[in-house]
């Protein structure tokens, strides 16, 4: 396996030639849903597409969270202390409480292989906000939801711990 | 649509982080290069740092244009043509009366330095007849030497500032129109240079840095433009030949904390002075109109515009406004307050965000 160096994996990476497919991968996820294609090109050609090896931490509990990540490739593990709380694969999508909230991250995620990431940041939501204020309020629209369907199903599965 | 979530589960950990390299010398040569890189850059920043002020300043007309069905080449192509059709038309309407007042200014100069110089003599003589054993002389002498030299270094002066603005002239507009069409990608290309490790903690002091900065500029450039036009109109209202100058200069001199309303006072006070050393009159006036726009400025324009920019306590800013004025003068003076700001969010982001890891280690 060629394994690169966590520092210049990123600095050297070759141009990016997965634009489509991460557009595609975009659409998927629930924060673009009902938002039309031509509208989502301006926004992701310029997102930020990170190389993280097996094991290099993403973010870790009580950082404060700037951004929302897609797995373009490969496997982050979300963990809280030695447990592990779920395994995201290519599409899925973590992190997006940052985007609404100064609060610091609640669970550890580590890449349990080469993984690539693209990160949605709050600066890109301020952006498009100025840029496109009509995407962006239903952008608002379906993270408000995405984080009310996460909090209902925590509540779900806690109930159904006590019991 | 529904929300494809995974199992929340508990099982063994798995995964065991990878603990990045610690090499300061990274960090000591990333600090090289960056103090390499703007030691062989300087010529070109003051450009950089002007085109990065209009930049603050026209980006919100290139996102609406952006709202209209513009891209972001063509949004950065029509900023950039209006700023020049709106030079081009202030210099055909304004040039002859900028040029009449500039000519008056250099006229009145040779008038000042002899009334400045006569005046010291004549305030001299005053002060030992009224029992003050102050000498001017030395200050007679000094100025006297002064105006020798000052035709000299005011040509100089002035071939520096032409040179300057011909070069800006061509840079300015083009660092500008790239900086509106390729901002974010700039951004994000720079940011993205920074290690996994390190990277939203990066963001995240960018985030705050920009956020405050971008609010403290915009709000002291609408409080330049207002305090100038305020001033210039104030100035013409009294009959001030040279007003607009003297309105610009009092527009500008506002960003000098505490000084800018003593400064901004005495450039018209002297001139006035100097060619009309007995219009007290004026004099009263100039101080009135001056006093005007900067108590205008503070009650309305400053809380309006400025508010709370930049979260700093006043002891810290007085200080940070000294201290930088000993080593860097006026310049100093005018870069405190927002580089005291963006030093304590950077030290506030870095110190919360490193620690943080000490006390949460995987």
């Amino acid at each position: 396996m060629n394994k690169k160096h966590p520092l210049w994996a990123n600095l050297l990476k070759p141009a990016d030639k997965q634009q489509d497919e991460i557009d595609d991968l975009w659409m998927k996820t629930p924060l673009f849903s009902d938002i039309p294609q031509r509208h989502i090109r301006p926004i992701t050609e310029s997102l930020s597409l990170r190389h993280y090896q097996p094991g290099e931490i993403v973010f870790k509990t009580g950082e404060i969270g700037v951004g929302a990540a897609l797995i373009v490739n490969g496997t982050i593990s979300i963990q809280t202390g030695r447990n592990e709380l779920a395994t995201l694969t290519r599409g899925d999508l973590f992190g997006e409480v940052a985007l609404a909230t100064d609060e610091t991250r609640t669970a550890d995620a580590i890449a349990k292989e080469e993984t690539d990431l693209v990160f949605f940041m709050k600066q890109d939501l301020d952006d498009l906000i100025k840029q496109n204020p009509g995407t962006a309020a239903k952008f608002a629209i379906n993270l408000a939801k995405l984080l009310a369907i996460r909090l209902r199903h925590t509540n779900l599965y806690q109930k159904q711990s006590e019991v | 649509m529904p929300i494809p979530t995974k199992e929340l589960e508990s099982s063994h950990l798995t995964t065991e982080p990878h603990r990045p390299s610690r090499n300061p010398l990274y960090l000591v040569a990333g600090i090289i290069v960056t103090a390499l890189a703007f030691y062989l850059f300087s010529p070109v920043i003051p450009a950089v740092v002007i085109s990065f002020l209009l930049f603050i300043a026209l980006e919100p007309l290139a996102a609406k244009l952006c709202l209209y069905g513009f891209n972001r080449m063509q949004a950065a192509l029509s900023v950039i043509l209006l700023i020049f059709l709106a030079t081009i038309i202030s210099f055909v309407i304004g040039l002859d009366s900028i040029i009449r007042q500039l000519q008056s200014v250099y006229i009145q100069l040779n008038s000042i330095k002899q009334q400045l110089g006569e005046q010291i003599l004549l305030m001299n003589e005053k002060l030992l007849a009224n029992g003050f054993n102050i000498d001017l002389s030395a200050l007679h002498a000094a100025t006297a030497d002064k105006a020798l030299t000052m035709d000299m270094e005011l040509l100089e002066l002035g071939s520096a500032i032409v040179l300057s603005i011909a070069s800006y002239l061509l840079l300015v507009p083009l660092i500008l129109f790239f900086l509106l069409k390729d901002y974010r990608s700039i951004r994000n290309m720079a940011l993205g240079l920074l290690p996994n490790r390190y990277f939203e903690l990066g963001w995240l002091v960018y985030y705050r840095v920009t956020n405050q900065l971008y609010r403290y500029f915009q709000g002291v450039i609408l409080q330049v433009a207002i305090l100038t036009i305020v001033a210039s109109i104030g100035f013409y209202l009294i009959g001030a030949e040279s007003f607009f100058i003297f309105g610009v200069c009092a527009g500008l001199l506002v960003i000098v904390p505490y000084l800018g309303l003593f400064l901004a006072m005495l450039i018209p006070v002297i001139v006035t002075w100097s060619t009309s050393p007995g219009d007290y009159v004026m004099i009263s006036k100039i101080i009135v109109v001056v006093s005007f726009a900067y108590i205008h400025d503070q009650v309305i324009v400053v809380p309006t515009v400025i508010a709370n920019a930049v979260n700093l306590h006043p002891l810290i800013i007085i200080l940070g406004i000294v201290i930088f004025g000993y080593y860097l003068g006026i310049l100093g003076m005018v870069i405190a307050v927002p580089l005291l700001a963006t030093i304590k969010i950077i030290l506030e982001s870095l110190i919360n965000g490193l620690q943080n890891r000490v006390e949460n280690p995987i």
